[in-house]
């Protein structure tokens, strides 16, 4: 029965992931957001420094507060313009275009947009998280239009003897001209809202994000993937790394400003709560296997212990124990991740543990993960042992079982 | 000789690429092996002796081969068994060949 299970799994989501992941689209969204995480990494220090919970440290920090927190502003505060650059300047790659100029394009195709200048200066409202889906959308539109009149060989033809550098440039002044005119007439001459009006429509979209069913489909989806041997993150993280992102950004100006944390889909929701030792909680099997009699299963109990228990990183125990397609370890591995979103998703909206609003790397060892991301609260500490508690039991039982079946197996040979 | 090593990040496979770049030196073939993202490895195929695929990403593993039938460069997927590291002299015999038979 399960051979069959594992068999139809793997015939029905390793096509369908290979074609997700491999879409030129979201390989350039990907790279754009990989890009992107040293600047929310950085934009996440003034935001630690300006809230120590030390009694009295605030009062200290407040006459410089508004500079301190500039370092955010400059860095996760334009997310959208760093997405923009790097989405246009990876999708151009993809096509053979010269990236530079693509990334050069569709940064300016979001500026009209999103920050058409008056009287002299750009505002700066669309350049943080809420322009994300605009960047993302004006830079595939720029560097189609790119693409369309290179393919075509429509350019201003230079003679041979001009060097090749200055007739790239020159090739590029016709699609920046197309991108610049058919964005002005609607940002300009119309003057209309464009970022608003693609904000409202992705509304339900990032709202749902935050829903309890969708942070609960999201988990069992990449633990599914886990199962059959797929790195689950690297499949979706092209649709949701943005959104985090942007969400992440967004707590991040709400605590600024002193309002409540709008967020739950963040990347720390799932890896400081979930991932502990490794994505499906996979810290909590490798501390299991140590108490296993098996030879190999002690084997890959000393192999994991140093990357799981210190950067989160399983894939030596995936591929050791294994748990790929391996029928003891289904309910564990597919059914752990999604129960640990459903309780960090209830205490969250409980209020009972504070939101992430701090970008804090998922390789950032347990438990300061969960007390960096949530700007220092020990209770998301608490969460998190809960949490590994939780996933503990679970494997305990199929871990013990497995363990047998390979003692019996040691024992056999021996004889 | 460039030899770029694929998974998600580019950090869980840095053991295994050391283990082959050490093997190759053992063999006096002096290599860089580096880890990368596979996003990394689609944007420098090109200037690779050879790409190989953590089994970790296999999904992508018929889109890298249809972009080396662009560039020449040979793509090697990786076994599970083969990324645990045991066997590490096989999996360098089948980089090898692969490298050669281009």
């Amino acid at each position: 029965m399960m051979d069959r299970l594992n068999k139809w799994l793997e015939q029905t989501f390793l096509p369908v992931a290979g074609k997700v992941a491999s879409w030129r689209y979201m390989v350039a969204a990907r790279n754009a957001f990989f890009s992107s995480v040293p600047f929310i990494l950085l934009g996440s220090i003034p935001l630690i420094i300006g809230f120590i919970q030390i009694p009295g440290w605030d009062a200290i920090v407040e006459p410089y507060l508004g500079k301190l927190l500039n370092g955010t502003n400059m860095t996760m505060g334009l997310l959208s313009l760093w997405i923009a650059l790097a989405y246009g300047y990876s999708l151009a790659q993809s096509y053979d275009l010269n990236p530079l100029i693509g990334g050069m394009t569709s940064l300016m195709g979001f500026l009209v947009v999103a920050a058409p200048m008056r009287d002299g200066a750009l505002s700066a409202s669309y350049l943080d998280g809420t322009g994300l889906f605009t960047a993302l959308l004006v830079g595939t539109f720029a560097i189609e239009v790119y693409r369309f009149f290179t393919v075509r060989n429509i350019t201003i033809k230079m003679p041979p003897s001009v060097p090749p550098a200055i007739s790239a440039s020159f090739a590029a002044i016709l699609p920046l001209l197309t991108v610049l005119l058919s964005l002005e007439i609607f940002s300009n001459w119309l003057e209309l809202d464009i970022p608003g009006l693609i904000m409202q429509a992705f509304t339900p979209l990032v709202t749902a994000g935050d829903s309890f069913f969708a942070v609960v489909f999201l988990a069992l989806l990449v633990s599914l993937l886990f199962y059959l041997g797929i790195h689950g993150w690297a499949v979706v993280v092209g649709i949701v790394g943005p959104i985090e992102m942007a969400n992440i950004a967004a707590n991040a100006a709400a605590h600024a400003a002193g309002e409540p944390l709008p967020h739950v889909l963040t990347e720390p929701f799932f890896a400081a709560w979930g991932s502990i030792g490794g994505t499906t909680a996979a810290g909590a099997l490798v501390l299991l296997l140590f108490f296993c009699k098996s030879k190999q299963l002690k084997q890959v109990a000393k192999l994991s212990a140093i990357p799981s228990f210190l950067v989160n990183i399983h894939e030596p125990v995936m591929f050791g124990a294994p748990t790929v397609l391996n029928p003891y370890f289904f309910i564990p591995v597919v059914f752990v991740y999604p129960l640990c979103a459903a309780t960090t998703w209830i205490a969250m909206n409980l209020g009972w543990v504070t939101k992430p609003f701090i970008y804090v790397p998922w390789s950032t060892t347990m438990p300061f993960y969960p007390y960096l991301a949530t700007g220092g609260d020990w209770r998301a500490v608490v969460l998190m042992l809960f949490n590994l508690a939780l996933a503990l039991a679970i494997y305990y039982p199929f871990t013990k079982a497995y363990d047998n079946k390979l003692l019996k197996e040691e024992l056999a040979l021996e004889e | 000789m460039k030899i770029l090593l694929l998974c998600f990040g580019g950090w869980s496979s840095s053991i295994l690429a050391k283990k082959i770049e050490d093997c190759l030196k053992g063999r006096n073939i002096e290599a860089k092996v580096s880890t990368a993202p596979l996003e990394v490895g689609m944007s420098q195929m090109k200037d690779c002796a050879a790409v190989m695929i953590a089994p970790q990403v296999r999904h992508m593993s018929s889109a890298m081969h249809d972009l080396s039938k662009k560039t020449g460069t040979p793509v090697l997927d990786i076994s599970m068994q083969e990324y645990q590291g045991l066997n590490i002299d096989k999996l360098v015999d089948r980089l090898l060949e692969s490298i050669k038979a281009v």
